[in-house]
């Protein structure tokens, strides 16, 4: 990220041979924002769109990246010219839309390796998820579960995996011992919406109100660690 | 008398604001640029991968 006038920038991709994505800002209000104080600093961001980590780019290690990619919802494309079709929708991350391209690549040639390894990933990432949303729901924790069979839903549209998925969202919603969490959640759902808006003001708003109301739950426990970390 | 009543109504004590400098464990706030190299050109279009931003300058 850069805030040097565009010239400046695109001769630097050029000369340093940079291929990766490059987001040309105006001003330094990103930076106030972030907390950059010097150059290079680097910020790493989960799945869920969360900051797990803040630093000096040379200070990160594999073993922080690693980690986050175990929670990643997200399946690296074959990067294979031969496969470019089944690669924009890995890369869109429909995964439902895949698995059936992948299905009848497969039934013409079953030997595959490439569609063989991309069936295998996909299926490593449903359990992961599912998995998380076990977790969660042992632990009471009914929006993070909820979330996470609506999230599988999604990305597996057009996937027998998407029913499933949306029958297990049905049965929290309908479950009487997750209400409070849900009404919580909900209300955690908006102050995180303000959060990403950059409005900590009204996040914090909303936070402090659902901490108050529902005090018992786990989505309190979210708000009162941004409170905390945000104090007025 | 007028100038200190001025004076005195700009000693208004502000409200108590939050700091909203981006700590781990917040949700990272979207930002508006122009991207090169690259589909996305927004956090939310790559949201469920794993991001590395980099702010620096050419210097």
């Amino acid at each position: 990220m850069s805030n040097e006038p565009s010239s400046l920038i695109e001769g630097h991709i050029e000369k340093m041979g940079i291929a990766f994505p490059i987001a040309k800002l105006k001003g330094e209000t990103t930076d106030r924002i972030y907390g950059v104080k010097s150059f290079p600093s680097a910020v790493l961001v989960d799945a869920a769109g969360r900051v797990i980590w803040k630093d000096h780019p040379a200070r990160l290690t594999s073993t922080t990246i690693e980690e986050a990619l175990e929670q990643a919802s997200f399946v690296a494309p074959t990067g294979n010219e031969d496969y470019e079709a089944l690669d924009e929708l890995l890369a869109a991350r429909e995964f439902g839309k895949a698995r059936a391209a992948i299905a009848k690549g497969l039934a013409k040639a079953g030997d595959d390796e490439v569609l063989k390894g991309a069936s295998a990933a996909i299926d490593g990432l449903l359990e992961r998820m599912r998995a998380r949303a076990q977790a969660a729901l042992d632990a009471g924790d009914y929006g993070t579960a909820l979330a996470t069979h609506l999230e599988i839903e999604t990305l597996f549209q057009g996937d027998a995996t998407a029913k499933e998925a949306k029958a297990a969202a049905k049965a929290i919603e309908k479950d009487p011992a997750a209400k409070e969490e849900l009404k919580a959640w909900e209300k955690l759902v908006k102050a995180d919406e303000k959060q990403i808006e950059g409005d900590f003001e009204k996040a914090g708003k909303l936070y402090a109100s659902l901490a108050k109301k529902y005090p018992d739950t786990k989505a309190a426990v979210r708000a009162q660690a941004f409170l905390s970390r945000h104090p007025l | 008398m007028k100038l200190l009543a001025s004076a005195l109504a700009l000693g208004v004590l502000a409200a108590p604001a939050r700091d909203p400098v981006v700590q781990v464990g917040d949700f990272a706030p979207g930002f508006e640029g122009d991207w090169y190299l690259s589909k996305a050109s927004s956090l939310e279009d790559v949201r469920g991968r794993v991001v590395l931003i980099d702010f620096w300058r050419t210097w």
